[in-house]
C-alpha cells in the first residue's frame, strides 16, 4: 500500500482564560487546567466520539509535577477520554502547542491516524520559567551560547541592539496597540467566544469561575509605559509593558483529516498548508520567527504578499517588530493581531500556539476575502515556528 | 438567630468547616444576575473530607444567610 499525503484541518480550538502567574488559578493544579480546556473543546463539538480520537499530543515547557506524569496521557485519562486513547507530550518551550499540531497535522496527513487533539498547558506560578532547569555547563564554557541566551529578557534586549532603529518607543507603541485591541475585541465580545469558563479556588475566597483574561490592561498608556523599569539590562528597553507576563493557562485544538471531518460534518476552521521550524543564534531567539515564515512559505510556493492574515506571538514586542520590518509591515498593519497578543492576554508558554489558531480562524470568518494566513512564534534557545493556514471560508479577493 | 453550640465534654475536637461566599456573574453563561456560590473548605484539601460538627452547622447558616442578602439569582453549594 502506498500512502497519500492527506489534507489537514482545524476542526476547533478553545482555551481557558489565562491567569497571571500564581493569580486566580493559585489554587488550580495545571492537569486541571489542561483536563478543562479539553472537556470544553470535546462539549462544544459533540458529533466527535471520544473513542474515535486517535491520539492527543499536549505540550508544557515544564513537565515535572502536575505538569509531568506524561500530561499527555495524564490529562486525557483525567478529562474521562475512554481509556483506549493513547497520549503523549510535547516541548518546544513557547511553540509546544504548535509543534503538538503540526506533529498530529503529520500524522494525519500520512493517514496514521484520522483525529487528534492537540495542546498546550503551563502553570508559570507553579513552575517559574527555568525551574529545575541544570544547562550542561559546556554551554558557557565552550562558549556554544552566551549568557544572554539564557534569558529571553535579555535576548529581546540584544535584538534592540541589533535592530536600533526598532526603538524603545515604537516597543512601547506596539505594546499600547494590542493592549486597545484586545479591549476593543473584548468589548466586542470576540475572545470570550473561545474560552472556556474555569473553576478556580482561592482559599479566601472559595470557588469561582475565572471567564475572561486577568492580565489585560487596558488603560495602559504611552507615559506609563515609558516609566517602567527595565529588568534585564540597566537603561534598557525591555520592561513588563512592552513583553508578554508570567500566565498560566491551557489550550485545546481539534484536528482532522479533512475527509473524516466532512464525513462528521464537522466544522472546518482552517486548512494546513504547511508548516516550518528554523533554528537562529539563541542570543536573538526572539528573530526565529522570519527564517521560520521564510522556509515556511517557500514550501508552499507562495509570497509574503500572499498572506493577509497575522498571529505573531507578542513574547516581546520587539520581536513582533523585527518580523514586521523584516517583511515590511507597518507595525501597526490591520491584517497583524487584530485581536491584540500576548502582551495583554499573556503567555502561558507551550500553550501559546493554539491560541495563536483559534484568532486565525476567528479572523478567517470575518474576512471571507483573505485566503491564507499564518500563526507564527518565537521559540527560546533561538528557534521560530511558522504555520500557513487556508481559509476555509475563502471566497475570492476583493478587486 | 443562632447561638453558640458547645461540644460534650471528653468530645474530640472540631474540625471546622468553613463556609465562603463568592458571587459569580452569570452574564457569560446566558443569564441574568449572579449565583451565590458557598464553598465548604475545612483548609485540608482532599485530604479529609469536609464534615459538620456546631462549629461548621452555624458557619454554614450564617454562609446562607449572606448569600440569600445578596439577593442573587441562585444559590449553590460546592466543597
Amino acid at each position: 500500500m502506498t500512502s497519500q499525503i492527506r489534507s489537514v484541518v482545524l476542526v476547533d480550538a478553545v482555551r481557558t482564560p489565562f491567569g497571571k502567574a500564581g493569580s486566580m488559578y493559585a489554587g488550580t493544579r495545571a492537569d486541571d487546567l489542561m483536563v478543562r480546556a479539553m472537556r470544553g473543546l470535546l462539549e462544544r463539538n459533540p458529533k466527535v466520539d471520544p473513542a474515535s480520537i486517535d491520539d492527543v499530543a499536549i505540550a508544557a515547557a515544564t513537565q515535572t509535577g502536575d505538569q509531568g506524569m506524561n500530561i499527555g496521557r495524564s490529562a486525557t485519562l483525567l478529562a474521562g477520554l475512554p481509556k483506549t486513547v493513547p497520549g503523549y507530550s510535547i516541548d518546544r518551550w513557547c511553540a509546544g502547542a504548535l509543534t503538538a499540531t503540526t506533529t498530529v497535522a503529520g500524522a494525519i496527513a500520512m493517514g496514521a491516524i484520522d483525529i487528534a487533539i492537540a495542546g498546550g498547558v503551563e502553570h508559570m506560578g507553579n513552575h517559574p520559567m527555568g525551574e529545575l532547569m541544570d544547562p550542561n555547563p559546556r554551554y558557557l564554557a565552550e562558549k556554544l551560547v552566551e549568557q544572554d541566551a539564557l534569558a529571553m529578557g535579555a535576548t529581546a534586549e540584544r535584538l534592540h541592539d541589533r535592530f536600533p532603529h526598532l526603538t524603545k518607543e515604537r516597543a512601547d507603541a506596539y505594546a499600547l496597540n494590542s493592549q486597545m485591541k484586545t479591549a476593543k475585541a473584548y468589548a466586542d465580545g470576540k475572545i470570550q467566544r473561545d474560552l472556556i469558563p474555569t473553576a478556580a479556588r482561592s482559599p479566601e475566597l472559595g470557588w469561582g469561575i475565572a471567564t475572561v483574561d486577568e492580565a489585560p490592561r487596558p488603560t495602559t498608556t504611552m507615559e506609563g509605559l515609558a516609566g517602567l523599569k527595565t529588568p534585564f539590562r540597566p537603561a534598557g528597553r525591555v520592561t513588563a509593558g512592552n513583553s508578554s507576563g508570567l500566565n498560566d493557562g491551557a489550550t485545546a485544538a481539534l484536528l482532522a483529516s479533512e475527509d473524516k471531518a466532512k464525513e462528521l460534518g464537522l466544522t472546518i476552521k482552517a486548512r494546513m498548508v504547511t508548516f516550518a521550524f528554523a533554528g537562529v543564534e539563541p542570543e536573538v531567539m526572539g528573530y526565529g520567527p522570519v527564517p521560520a515564515t521564510i522556509k515556511a512559505l517557500e514550501k508552499a510556493g507562495l509570497k509574503i504578499d500572499d498572506i493577509g492574515a497575522f498571529e505573531v506571538n507578542e513574547a516581546f514586542a520587539v520581536q513582533v517588530l523585527a518580523f514586521l520590518d523584516h517583511f515590511g509591515i507597518a507595525d501597526d498593519d490591520p491584517r497583524v493581531n487584530p485581536y491584540g497578543g500576548a502582551i495583554a492576554v499573556g503567555h502561558p508558554l507551550a500553550s501559546s500556539g493554539v491560541r495563536l489558531m483559534l484568532n486565525l480562524a476567528r479572523t478567517f470568518e470575518e474576512k471571507t476575502d483573505v485566503r491564507y494566513g499564518i500563526t507564527t512564534m518565537c521559540i527560546g534557545l533561538g528557534m521560530g515556528g511558522t504555520v500557513i493556514w487556508e481559509n476555509p471560508h475563502f471566497t475570492g479577493a476583493k478587486k | 438567630m443562632t447561638t453558640a453550640m458547645q461540644l460534650p465534654e471528653g468530645a474530640p475536637e472540631e474540625v471546622v468547616t468553613n463556609a465562603l461566599v463568592r458571587d459569580v456573574d452569570l452574564s457569560p453563561f446566558g443569564f441574568k444576575g449572579s449565583l451565590a456560590l458557598i464553598t465548604l473548605d475545612n483548609g485540608l484539601d482532599h485530604t479529609r473530607p469536609n464534615t459538620f460538627g456546631p462549629q461548621s452547622l452555624m458557619a454554614l447558616d450564617a454562609a446562607i444567610t449572606d448569600a440569600a442578602s445578596r439577593k442573587p439569582a441562585a444559590i449553590a453549594i460546592t466543597g
